[in-house]
Order: C-alpha cells, then structure tokens, then sequence
C-alpha cells in the first residue's frame, strides 16, 4: 500500500482525525497562551485588558450581594480581596472546549454558533465560580485553597466537558434544531 | 452494547466516591507521596548528572522547613573552580503529581471494564502522566537556576509545560482525563450491565 492511501486511510476514520485535529489545535492554544513571553509583548498587554475585563465583570455581578466591592485593574477589592491573572480565566477549560469543538466535522456556521454559545456558557460558569469563591473566602478562609485549587478546576473541567457533549450533539443533529439534552444520541 | 444511564450514573458515583477518599486531607500522606516521588525522581536522575558537576535531590520536606505536607524540597549542588553553588527550592508535589494520579485512579476505578485487558498500559500510561507534571516543574526549576544547559529553545519549552500543565489548575484533572480516554473505552458497558 503507498504511503498516501494509508494517510487517506488514516485521515478518513472520524474518530483518528478527531483526536489529531483536537490535540494539534489544543497544543496550538495552550502554547499560545501559556509561552513565556516578555510583559510588554502585545498578547501580554491584551491579556491583561481582558483579565481586567473580567474584573469588571465579576465586580458588576458582585455588586447586588456586596454593593461595596470595586475593581481596580485586575483587584477585586471588597469584603475579601481577589487578583484575577492566568488561568483564573479558566483558559485551559476555554481551550480544550474550543480546540474539541473545532475538530468535530460540522458546518462552520453551525460551529461558530456553537462556539459563541458555548464559551458564553463556560465564561458565565466561571463568573460563578469566581463568586462562590469570593463568599468563600470571606466565610470558609481556611478551605479556600482547597475549592481553588482542586474542587472547582474539577468543576471547570467536567463543565467543559458536558458543554462539548451538548454542543457536540447539537452539531450533529439538523440545520435548525433547538439543542436538548434529552434527543439524540451521544456524539461519538 | 451502549452504556445504559444506570451503569453511567454508578461509574460517576464511583468517581466521586474514590475522589472524596484520594482528596481528603489523611495525615501522613504528602510526606509519604513526597518522600516516595523524591526517592524515585532522584533515582531517575542520578545516571544523568553523575558525569556532570551537578548533585540533585528531591526530598520530602524536613519539620524543621516548616513547609505544608506536600512541598517536596529541590537540591542542587553544582561544584564549580570558585567553590560551590548550592540551591534549594519547593515543589508542591500535590499539584505536580498526585492529584494527576488519583485521577487518573478515579477513571480506572469508575470504568474498570474499560481498561480490563490493557492494565499494563493503563498503568504506563498513569506514570508517564505523573512523570510529565513532576518533571516539567523540575526541569523548570533546574533551566531558571542555570543547573541544565539545554539551550534557550528547551527551557523555554520547559517553563511552557510548567505552565500549561500543573500551573493550570484545571489541567491536573484534564491531562489524565484525556490520557484515559486515549487508551480507555469507557463508552461501552460490559454485558452484565446492558443485560437487563
């Protein structure tokens, strides 16, 4: 057999393209958004602006709980103090979701779509593991680590997971449908 | 035969179950794991620096360190004409390895019918997933310190895996999970389940 009808093989199996596509675009990402770079490069500057977004985002959502809480740059600043930097974006769950959805073999459009719906879900998740965590470190400081750094990476991940499942399914059914978790079968 | 809801539900409950066990705070365990990944990780570590100026230990941390349960101390000495140089620095063995492990643990034990016949790659696999994490924040940690010459391009890859694998929270439960899933095949159950 030539070379180049064992890559066509290769390639024409769904679930092989899939793991190739998913880890060379989930590589891709991470590297982009974890390499060591200088802090006056311009990923880094606009990483920072979106970090100090978030900020803001997660002071505005506080406000009616705790109406004293402020944002300056990426301190939030209130009843407990948080900073927002690198991963307290949940990028990693950002990423893995972006880089699964990618590489399922759907039309773009319908990709796109689910894209957008699906990082609005893990950005909003997110949000309310930053919230819980504030109340937490305000009532429960001692276990504060532990829901930091083991519970809700956890949370974040299987949250990115159930989302891909969904929007995965939703990819795979017919133009126009409305996604339900109770339809159809689990994408494969 | 597809997993039915009940055996899915079961595995997740197993999931929790041994999660909850590997996650609790049991005294005694950091300093054991950190005692035992140190062992090992000095071990691996020995062939390579024996013909260079270069003496690497990792170690559980001593009382006397005040350090949590889970810190490993890294030590480096490298003997050089003007005497010499010592460093020392900490590894938090509990993100850079265990938690990857008991995942990875969790997986095989909420799904045991989907490594039955491969549990020896399963296991090789659970190590190299370990290794990678504990390894990347050490030769991190051994590039910043000048202990490994390797070149701007493989330090920088070193700090990159750093970052990308244990510095990301989530990616401790991510990396064995789609490590699993590559060798695993979880989304058949076993006949005895479907059955009825």
């Amino acid at each position: 057999m030539k070379p180049i009808t064992i890559a066509a093989a290769f390639w024409a199996d769904e679930r092989r393209r899939f793991a190739v596509l998913f880890t060379a675009l989930a590589g891709g990402l991470l590297a982009f958004y974890y390499f060591p770079r200088g802090d006056d490069s311009a990923v880094e500057r606009f990483t920072r602006e979106y970090l100090r977004a978030y900020t803001r985002m997660l002071s505005i959502v506080l406000a009616p709980f705790d109406p004293g809480v402020q944002s300056h740059g990426n301190l939030l600043i209130g009843r407990f103090s948080m900073q927002i930097v690198k991963s307290c974006d949940a990028m990693e769950a950002n990423i893995l979701f972006a880089a699964a959805l990618l590489a399922v073999a759907a039309p773009w459009r319908r990709k796109a779509a689910a894209l957008v719906a699906g990082l609005a879900a893990l950005v909003a998740f997110n949000l309310v593991r930053l919230v819980v965590l504030y109340w937490t470190g305000i009532y429960a400081a001692p276990a504060f680590d532990f829901f930091h750094y083991e519970v809700w990476p956890l949370a974040m991940i299987v949250f990115a997971t159930i989302d891909f499942l969904f929007c995965a399914r939703w990819l795979q059914q017919g133009p126009g449908s409305i996604p339900t978790m109770s339809t159809g079968h689990a994408a494969r | 035969m597809r997993l039915d809801s009940r055996a899915r539900f079961a595995a997740a409950a197993r999931f929790v179950v041994v999660f909850a066990l590997l996650a609790a705070p049991w005294p005694g365990l950091g300093h054991a794991f950190a005692e035992a990944m140190g062992s090992v990780a000095t071990a691996l570590a020995d062939p390579f620096f024996s013909a260079t100026n270069v003496t690497f230990t990792l170690r559980a941390s001593a009382p006397e360190e005040h350090l949590p349960d889970w810190r490993g101390v890294i030590q480096v000495k490298q003997d050089l004409p003007k005497g010499p140089i010592r460093n020392a620095g900490a590894i938090d063995l509990r993100r850079a390895g265990y938690l990857q492990f008991a995942t990875f643990f969790c997986l095989a034990a909420a799904w045991p019918w989907a490594w039955r016949q491969r549990w020896l790659l399963a296991a090789v696999v659970a190590l190299a997933v370990v290794g990678a994490a504990t390894g990347a924040s050490v030769l991190d940690y051994l590039a910043q310190i000048g202990a490994l010459h390797v070149g701007d391009s493989a330090a920088t890859a070193f700090a990159l895996a750093r970052r990308a694998l244990v510095a990301a929270p989530g990616m401790a439960y991510a990396v064995p999970a789609l490590a699993w899933l590559a060798i695993a095949k979880p989304g058949r159950a076993p006949s005895l389940l479907t059955a009825s």
